[in-house]
């Protein structure tokens, strides 16, 4: 029994300190076999007392992280994965943050968007939880990221081979809408049927002669699974083609990750005759003034006056400073 | 089995349990997301015949939910102390069983029985991490898929025989994933990547 | 204009501050106790307890206290701490005979060894506002009998069992998943589905056991047993290699005695339903018994014609907390989505009104 005191096992306890107190007897009734009999106590870099790094337990981080392996060793299939509770309400990011927790490192700079905005409520909240766990820098700037995780948005900037991008999911099922069982699509999945994809796709075109998914907008990974890029608008589905960043998607309430390796071919569904496209806007950001980004509609007065500006902030930020620059 | 009587072959693991785990976790996920690419692993010491680099992913992946299979010359009292001590992991006779299984050379001629998951559940397969001697000096193969650019040339030192074994049990999304440790490196291949073996290339 | 939706941190900082504020109340009343809480709701602190799946009624108060008395965000509160909460190993499984029985009621059986034992319930009282709750005071406590002894209670269902009318459940020996470190896989094993109903809504199995007894999937129900009581929870660590007991928890069990199966050279046979829950909580053991049988139509080869059939329908929309966060989550900024919808909407209108025009030119 003394090796405990010569040799630090592998795994800190998840609570150290300070947790225990004021809860009873029964904590660990319910609680599931480790089959680990020693308690330890090394130390982990913890920011939030009574923490592990990064919140997550490292028993949880490795489950998540094996996903992972087979998530970027089978583009686009979706892992299920033992998810957990987060402090966050699910579908506000769990399983986003449930990823980021698991990778990231001290060395690490963080971004957090949420429809493209770094100062977004939620995005505010997120970056806050893992500046507050796991005490790593944060950054707005797309550049100076290691790890940027996203809801709804890629960012304008390309990305690069140094980056990981973490993708929020709320239904990872692509086809999910067409059919509710998961035994079904499934095997869908297995059998790479993805017939009544292409037929609800087309119901569309017959219906309103085009096709009526704007986000959420499905692809083809490497030319096998059919996958839901997250709710991104199909405005940013030709950046995930051959990005240079690994992807990572994350789905917290419904227990599913799935990935695209860097430099993945990822084509979004569509006909020869109707072929694929992006959104396109007769106006240009009234900051910036870019045509490239994709823009944000604002009502500014009771006349319904509208207004468009970069939904990417950071983008439209240095393309201002920059315009600054030249002008002095 | 209890510690006490294997505490004599115990020695130390990560230095910094929860960021050295991370540090060889992201090597290890580079590996295989950039397959070819020899990622740095040194976070953890040499174990008896296991490598840092083999040691660390050991560390990094196994706990009391990865039944392991251990080739031969890695079953050693040593081994099995360490990472029953650290990882919790049960090592497990039957290859079927294994969700990972430690190799070295000699081991990777023979892949048979190791679960290379099943169509609906691709992700439930067994996991090889392969020690050798070192990342080159092999015939040089080029590999193409996800996470290669364009078409990325590899010089694994690996006998003919791995590549026919791996040929054999791929069916994708059916396959299995493995990690190629020496030293302080690693090189990931997962199913997911072709190798052009010599003769498809000239056909 | 652009700052409507902006300067979050400042924001987020003073909402919580204004939710404090909402918790408190009026401060010229003294401030709640968590032992008030804990003492004086302990249906709430039960409920919570059970869908948090956590035994603590000490923190399920703080919970409540905290959460403002919304106990989906209590439940929340606790599952939140629970999943940090190292795990060291599993208890020997409950011996619910063993009970110590508060209350203990059979509708199938009119006397059975035991007895009935009404208990603390809320059945026959008249539901009529109870004025003098609006003064405190002392309750003056129920008549005891210190003589009185409480003989041995067997399960009802047993009996059955013996007569071979009722199948026993018994242990075939396979590990048992735990859903909350394993995600949920279909069809799910029995032992997946009633952890699934352990942690569900009561509302919403109390709705779907309803809508069996209106006859969307019935399954002819009698309470056949409801106990509740205290427990003791063992523990058999390996290294020691025999039990030890850890303390008493408070539980509700509910077995349900439905229609038979048989017939076709076959000897009929009752079905069970099954409901277990932390605490005093006998709807949602109730609801639970109800679901779970009704789940197990496809083991009885019954056709499915109800959605508390439905295994896939049931245990993915069980949950609150999961339930909550995505309906709640409508509330974040969808603006890059809703104007990839208003760009499309604009270009079919667009296209609607040009292509008429269009097809009369050419005409």
């Amino acid at each position: 029994m003394n090796t405990n005191e010569i040799y630090t096992r592998s795994e800190p306890a998840s609570v150290v300190g300070g947790r225990s107190a004021g809860s009873g007897m029964y904590d660990v009734v319910h609680e599931d076999a480790e089959h680990r009999p020693y308690a330890n106590q090394a130390g982990a870099v913890a920011c939030e007392v009574g923490y592990n790094f990064a919140y997550l337990d490292e028993q949880t981080k490795r489950m998540i992280r094996r996903g992972l392996l087979k998530a970027v060793a089978v583009p686009g299939y979706q892992v299920p994965f033992g998810g957990r509770e987060m402090p966050l309400p699910y579908g506000w990011g769990t399983g986003g943050m449930q990823l980021t927790a698991a990778i990231l490192g001290a060395d690490d700079v963080l971004k957090v968007i949420d429809q493209g905005a770094d100062d977004t409520t939620n995005a505010v909240s997120i970056r806050r939880f893992f500046a507050r766990t796991a005490g790593v820098k944060t950054t707005t700037r797309t550049p100076e990221a290691t790890v940027i995780q996203t809801r709804h948005r890629i960012p304008e900037t390309p990305l690069t081979n140094d980056q990981i991008m973490v993708y929020q999911v709320p239904i990872p099922e692509p086809l999910r809408f067409i059919e509710p069982s998961e035994t079904e699509t499934r095997t869908m999945h297995a059998l790479e049927d993805y017939g009544v994809m292409h037929v609800k796709l087309y119901e569309d075109i017959a219906t309103f002669g085009h096709i009526a998914t704007s986000y959420a907008y499905p692809v083809t990974v490497d030319e096998r699974y059919v996958m839901d890029p997250s709710p991104i608008p199909k405005f940013d589905n030709p950046k995930l083609h051959m990005s240079p960043a690994l992807m990572l998607f994350g789905a917290g309430r419904e227990k599913r990750l799935y990935a695209v390796p860097p430099f993945t071919r990822v084509v979004s569904l569509d006909f020869d005759d109707h072929p694929f496209a992006i959104q396109s806007w007769d106006e240009c950001c009234a900051f910036c003034g870019s045509r490239e980004s994709y823009l944000d509609e604002l009502i500014i007065d009771d006349a319904g006056s509208k207004r468009f500006v970069c939904s990417d902030t950071d983008y439209c930020m240095q393309r201002r400073d920059a315009e600054e620059e030249g002008a002095q | 089995m209890s510690a006490a009587n294997n505490s004599q072959w115990l020695q130390a693991a990560f230095n910094d349990p929860v960021l050295d785990a991370q540090t060889s976790f992201r090597s290890a996920l580079k590996a295989l997301a950039e397959p070819g690419l020899a990622q740095p692993l040194n976070r953890a010491l040499a174990l008896g015949n296991l490598h840092p680099a083999t040691y660390a992913l050991c560390l990094a992946f196994l706990d009391g939910d990865t039944p392991l299979w251990l080739a031969p010359c890695f079953d050693t009292p040593a081994i099995r102390a360490n990472l029953s001590f650290h990882c919790g992991c049960p090592v497990v006779a039957e290859r079927e069983e294994a969700l990972f299984a430690l190799l070295d050379e000699a081991g990777a001629d023979d892949l048979s029985a190791f679960d290379n998951g099943s169509e609906r559940y691709p992700d439930q397969s067994c996991t090889l991490l392969i020690q050798l001697d070192t990342l080159t000096g092999g015939e040089q193969l080029r590999w193409r898929g996800p996470g290669i650019k364009d078409v990325r040339a590899v010089e694994l030192p690996l006998r003919p025989r791995f590549w026919q074994q791996r040929q054999a049990r791929s069916a994708f999304p059916r396959g299995l994933d493995a990690f190629f440790a020496a030293g302080e490196q690693v090189i990931g291949l997962p199913r997911s990547t072709h190798v052009l073996l010599n003769a498809e290339e000239a056909a | 204009m652009y700052v409507a939706v902006k300067g979050g941190e400042r924001a987020i900082d003073n909402a919580h501050l204004l939710q404090a504020k909402l918790r408190r109340g009026d401060t010229r009343i003294p401030e709640l106790s968590v032992d008030q809480v804990r003492e004086q709701m302990p249906l709430a602190v039960a409920r919570v307890m059970s869908e948090g799946s956590l035994y603590d009624p000490q923190l399920a108060a703080l919970a409540i206290k905290q959460a403002a008395g919304d106990l989906m965000e209590a439940i929340f509160l606790l599952r939140a701490y629970r999943t940090t909460l190292p795990r060291f190993t599993a208890s020997t499984p409950l011996d619910t005979t063993q009970m110590q029985l508060s209350r203990r009621i059979s509708a199938t059986f009119k006397d059975l060894p035991g007895g009935q034992l009404l208990g603390p319930t809320f059945d026959y009282s008249h539901r009529l506002l109870d004025f003098a709750l609006l003064a405190e005071g002392e309750h003056p406590g129920p008549q005891v009998n210190p003589d009185a002894e409480l003989s041995d209670c067997p399960r009802v269902l047993e009996f059955l069992a013996e007569e071979n009318l009722m199948a026993r459940e018994v242990d075939d020996g396979v590990a048992v998943p735990d859903i909350t470190r394993e995600p949920l896989d279909f069809p799910a094993s029995r032992a997946q589905r009633l952890q699934a109903l352990a942690r569900g809504d009561e509302g919403f199995l109390l709705a779907l056991g309803y809508s069996t007894q209106r006859g969307y999937g019935r399954n002819h129900p009698f309470a056949g047993e409801i106990r509740i009581g205290e427990l003791e929870i063992w523990l058999e660590p390996e290294e020691l290699g025999f039990a030890v007991p850890l303390g008493d928890i408070e539980v509700t069990e509910c077995e349900m005695v439905n229609q038979f199966v048989g017939g076709k050279g076959i000897d009929a046979q009752f079905t069970r339903g099954y409901g277990l829950a932390f605490g005093y909580a006998e709807r949602k053991a109730m609801g639970m018994a109800l679901v779970d049988r009704s789940l197990r139509a496809a083991e009885y080869a019954e056709e499915l014609e109800g959605p508390a059939q439905q295994e896939e329908f049931v245990l993915m929309h069980c949950d609150n907390v999961e339930a909550a966060g995505f309906v709640s989550h409508l509330k974040l900024p969808h603006y890059v989505d809703f104007q990839s919808e208003l760009e499309l909407i604009r270009k079919l209108r667009k296209q609607e009104r040009e292509q008429p025009a269009a097809e009369e030119q050419r005409a």
